[in-house]
């Protein structure tokens, strides 16, 4: 992974639908990732002062996950990290000197085994494992597979378990209330 | 033509034995069979040729259920659901829950996959459990139900935990967080009394 690439990731990402207001707390490596969104609130926050670092661009409505899509979020509006479902999204996006994540889901170990086939396995292309919170239970030899760098996302709610897995991911998605408490400093 | 047990006896057969065996056809079965798991759960292969697994697996005196999304040659709709009535199946599993009523007027156990991914997200698939009343509720991943079951509405039927779940440690605490049992590829659990 080239270090620009990785350097792109905050180590928090924050999800917001960019309908509310949500601050990344100061002092934390941290960033804004939009979803559950449209096309509109899109570009509106990217123009804003707190532009999102990171869409999940399956999830905004009217934006097409296609490579037009991709490219107009990346090229026209510069958002460095792109999310998707599609791996052939997740590698147009390492085109344009962006961050792909492609997401992978992992309910069981067969599934997630199935899931990564499809992963391109190319520079700048990472993975987000969903739900985040199931990396702490990932044989070694699982975790190995997962291509880097991994955003863990979902379903992480305390800061014991977003230690936890910020210990083994590059970085992980929270609340903006976990962000606050994260940024208050460690548990021990 | 074979006749499922009624749900509560299948459940009943779980909550005495609660380590399932998830397989893919023809991997994996003589282990299953020789094991104490009650239930053998058929996750993946091709589900045009089971019938003959089925009555093996019944043979040796277990249960069946079987997972209509992910085997192949099947459509999860009620066509689908009642080529595997016709084959013996015990129980259906499945992530749509407008495939339950399906699988219940068929005398199956219904058993309706709940896919645990965000906070945000459990509400809703509450409803959607609401809604579509199985006899069954499977979460996955399995491994993380003791983490998250005090954030998940309650629901009214027993729960299955899959995915992940591969020591006995992990069993004891999916059971003890209130779990019916668990399914598991993980064949030195199968039929495993981790109570």
């Amino acid at each position: 992974m080239p270090a620009d690439a990785t350097r792109s990731l905050p180590r928090i990402l924050i999800p917001t639908d960019g309908r509310h207001a949500v601050e990344v707390p100061p002092g934390l490596d941290a960033g804004l990732l939009l979803r559950d969104s449209d096309l509109a609130t899109l570009i509106r926050c990217a123009d804003s002062g707190h532009p999102p670092v990171a869409v999940e661009i399956d999830s905004i409505a009217g934006l097409g996950s296609d490579d037009d899509g991709v490219d107009f979020v990346t090229s026209r509006l510069r958002v460095p990290i792109i999310l998707t479902r599609r791996p052939a999204l997740a590698a147009r996006a390492a085109q344009h000197g962006r961050l792909g994540l492609v997401h992978l889901f992992g309910y069981d170990s067969t599934g997630l085994a199935r899931s990564l086939e499809g992963h391109p396995r190319i520079d700048r292309v990472g993975s987000v494992l969903s739900p985040g919170l199931v990396v702490a239970h990932l044989r070694p030899d699982e975790l190995a597979r997962l291509p880097r760098p991994l955003l863990a996302y979902g379903l992480i709610d305390d800061v014991p378990d977003a230690e936890a897995c910020l210990a083994i991911a590059d970085a992980i998605a929270v609340r903006p209330v976990l962000a606050l408490r994260l940024a208050a400093g460690p548990t021990s | 033509m074979y006749a499922p047990p009624h749900p509560r006896a299948f459940i009943a057969r779980i909550a005495a034995d609660p380590c399932c065996a998830a397989i893919t056809a023809g991997v994996s079965v003589d282990a299953a069979l020789s094991s104490r798991a009650p239930v053998v759960v058929i996750l993946r292969g091709n589900g045009l040729s089971l019938p003959p697994l089925i009555r093996r697996i019944h043979a040796a005196g277990k249960l069946v259920a079987v997972h209509i999304d992910l085997i192949g040659g099947l459509r999860e709709d009620r066509s689908g659901v009642t080529w595997l009535a016709e084959a013996g199946a015990d129980a259906v599993i499945s992530s749509h829950g407008q495939l339950m009523a399906a699988i219940r007027s068929e005398g199956m156990t219904a058993i309706h996959r709940l896919l645990l991914v965000r906070n945000s997200q459990l509400d809703s698939a509450a409803h959607a459990i609401g809604r579509s009343a199985p006899h069954i509720v499977e979460v996955l991943p399995g491994v993380l139900f003791p983490a998250i079951v005090d954030r998940m509405p309650p629901f009214t039927v027993p729960v299955l935990a899959g995915g992940f779940i591969r020591t006995v440690t992990d069993v004891r605490a999916v059971l003890n967080a209130g779990a019916l049992g668990v399914t598991t590829s993980a064949a030195a659990l199968w039929g495993h009394d981790a109570r």
